[in-house]
């Protein structure tokens, strides 16, 4: 009851912070740049991208995984420029020097105090990459990229280079490690055909010297072993050579093997209804408000130590209240009549 | 005008406003009334008539409206108990100001400050020179200018027979007291009435200080709530049942 007197009693001091938490969040959405949003489905088939290590917890779903990797990669610098480069958002920045300025930096008094025009292209493509792409998965084979951007290209764009620089470094991934396997099995022909050479030429060289021996060895043990051994060179670096083509063609078709496709491609973005966050800030707003408001009330209460009931007296002093007089305008002072001597 | 301080014909002990002793009186009583009623407003008479009716019973009817600090309706209470004696309870009452440093009675009413309790206190003149009709059988005995400290006049009131011949003479008297803290001479002042009132602004006197006055009394005194204002909507009030203030 207190608590509601105190309400009551300083209302324009209850209502300043809720009419304030609306202006303020309503002026902050106001002034922010009109964006723009894009979206645009991978499938992912593995698990793990390519051969890559990332996200080999089988427990999750495919996408989950790759969900993962797409915003770890979100956190690197190289990614996001490469991203800022290949969506056209470094070009669009380079033209329009803090045009994308969001938050406070997007106000018009604190721009040049907040915004970061002196920083370089590429620290605001990070800055802006970190909170306008978000990745979410669809279900457990499709992952959703979600990109905003202060144009309908550059949303669509930007949300295309998401997914192509992350084929990308999957493919560079899935490339250097498939490259290994060709340049192992390279030297392992190569040694192979020496051996295999090398067993034809001690077959010949004996055959040579020694004419009665039959072309298959019989009867002669050694002509024998030699046959074996140049079979069993020759069996290897077949299978080697077999290895080998098998390593090259893995490699040739890398950008195929990447696991995952686009099944919707971005589209050019939509705008994001002014509406819809005029509200949701306003809401914000007067919720702060709100709990301002009411901790402001809750302080005032706690600190007024006087009495406006009878029972403030009784509950504070244990004594009874025997008269309450309500209070008059202008105070409770009576007419002054003249005094009569007696 | 010397002899008995209570000799004046003009303060016999038959009240002239008293209607119960006067029927003939009831027609200037009524006009009398109405004129009391009209000095003060009439949320402050229902406020003093509640305290009255708590305590009006007590004898002797020697009641002494005090508060914590200065500024709370001390002598806005005090002037409506008076008047309450007489309009409600037909009772002869003399309103003393006993707040002699700081007295304000007689500006309220508009009369000289030059004689009063203080020179009662000397014993050197008759009381009736110094009673003043406010309304009705309601008079004022203002403080008067002080010859020697407040405590020393306090102490010789204390010893003398001036408030005891009121006492008689009157059948109520009311004093309005200095505030308890406010004043070096509260609670020697609060000690020469039977029973003290204690008033408390609303929403201004800080309660931890009400205790430290109410505690310095030698009885737990009514409490009389002064400038009570709900703030909450009638709605509110009525929902919850607190409607009355």
């Amino acid at each position: 009851m207190r608590f509601l007197e105190t309400l009551f009693r300083h209302r324009l001091l209850a209502i300043a912070p809720v009419i304030l938490g609306l202006l303020v969040a309503a002026g902050y959405e106001v002034a922010q740049p009109h964006s723009y949003t894009s979206t645009g489905d991978l499938w992912v088939d593995a698990t793990t991208p390519g051969q890559s290590t990332a996200g080999t917890n089988t427990y999750v779903d495919p996408s989950t995984n790759q969900q993962l990797v797409i915003q770890e990669l979100l956190t690197s610098r190289s990614f996001d420029i490469a991203v800022g480069e290949r969506g056209g958002l470094a070009a669009y920045l380079g033209a329009h020097p803090g045009g994308v300025a969001t938050g406070l930096a997007a106000i018009p008094g604190l721009k040049n105090l907040l915004s970061s025009s002196q920083a370089s292209v590429d620290d605001q493509i990070v800055t802006l990459l970190a909170t306008e792409v978000t990745v979410a998965t669809a279900g457990p084979q499709i992952d959703t990229v979600t990109a905003t951007g202060p144009t309908s290209a550059i949303a669509a764009g930007t949300a295309s280079a998401v997914m192509a620089e992350y084929a990308t470094q999957v493919a560079q991934e899935q490339t250097a490690s498939d490259q290994l396997a060709v340049t192992y099995y390279s030297q392992q022909v190569g040694q192979s055909l020496v051996a295999e050479q090398t067993a034809e030429q001690s077959l010949e060289s004996f055959m040579a010297a020694n004419p009665k021996v039959p072309a298959d060895g019989t009867g002669n043990a050694t002509a024998t072993a030699l046959i074996q051994a140049a079979t069993d060179a020759t069996n290897a670096y077949q299978s080697l050579l077999q290895q080998y083509d098998t390593a090259e063609l893995t490699l040739e078709d890398v950008s195929n093997n990447v696991g995952f496709r686009v099944i919707d491609a971005p589209q050019a973005g939509t705008p994001v209804s002014t509406t819809k966050k005029l509200l949701g800030a306003g809401l914000a707003g007067l919720l702060v408000g709100i709990i301002v408001s009411l901790l402001i009330m809750s302080a005032l209460t706690a600190a007024d130590k006087t009495a406006y009931r009878a029972e403030d007296i009784k509950r504070a002093l244990g004594l009874e209240v025997a008269g309450s007089i309500g209070r008059v305008a202008g105070g409770t002072s009576g007419a002054s009549p003249q005094g009569t001597q007696a | 005008m010397s002899g008995h301080p209570l000799s004046h014909p003009a303060l016999s002990r038959v009240s002239p406003y008293r209607t119960a002793d006067a029927p003939e009186q009831a027609r200037p009583a009524t006009a009398e009334a109405q004129r009391a009623q009209s000095l003060l407003p009439r949320s402050v008479l229902q406020g003093c008539r509640e305290v009255l009716q708590r305590i009006s019973d007590q004898e002797p009817r020697s009641y002494g409206v005090t508060s914590s600090l200065r500024g709370e309706g001390r002598s806005t209470v005090a002037v409506g108990m008076a008047l309450v004696q007489w309009l409600d309870y037909e009772r002869r009452t003399v309103l003393v100001d006993l707040d002699l440093e700081h007295p304000t009675l007689h500006e309220r009413f508009g009369v000289s400050d030059g004689t009063g309790l203080a020179d009662l206190a000397d014993g050197h003149f008759a009381m009736e020179d110094y009673l003043q009709r406010i309304a009705g059988d309601v008079w004022l005995l203002s403080a008067g200018r002080l010859r020697e400290d407040a405590p020393r006049t306090l102490a010789r009131l204390a010893q003398g027979t001036v408030l005891p011949q009121l006492g008689e003479w009157a059948d109520a008297l009311v004093f309005d007291l200095p505030p308890l803290l406010g004043s070096p001479t509260g609670l020697e002042a609060a000690r020469l009435c039977a029973t003290p009132v204690m008033v408390v602004r609303a929403g201004l006197t800080p309660l931890p200080i009400v205790k430290r006055a109410t505690d310095s009394l030698p009885v737990a005194p009514p409490v009389v709530l002064n400038g009570v204002r709900s703030a909450l909507p009638a709605w509110i009030r009525r929902a919850t049942g607190d409607w009355k203030t």
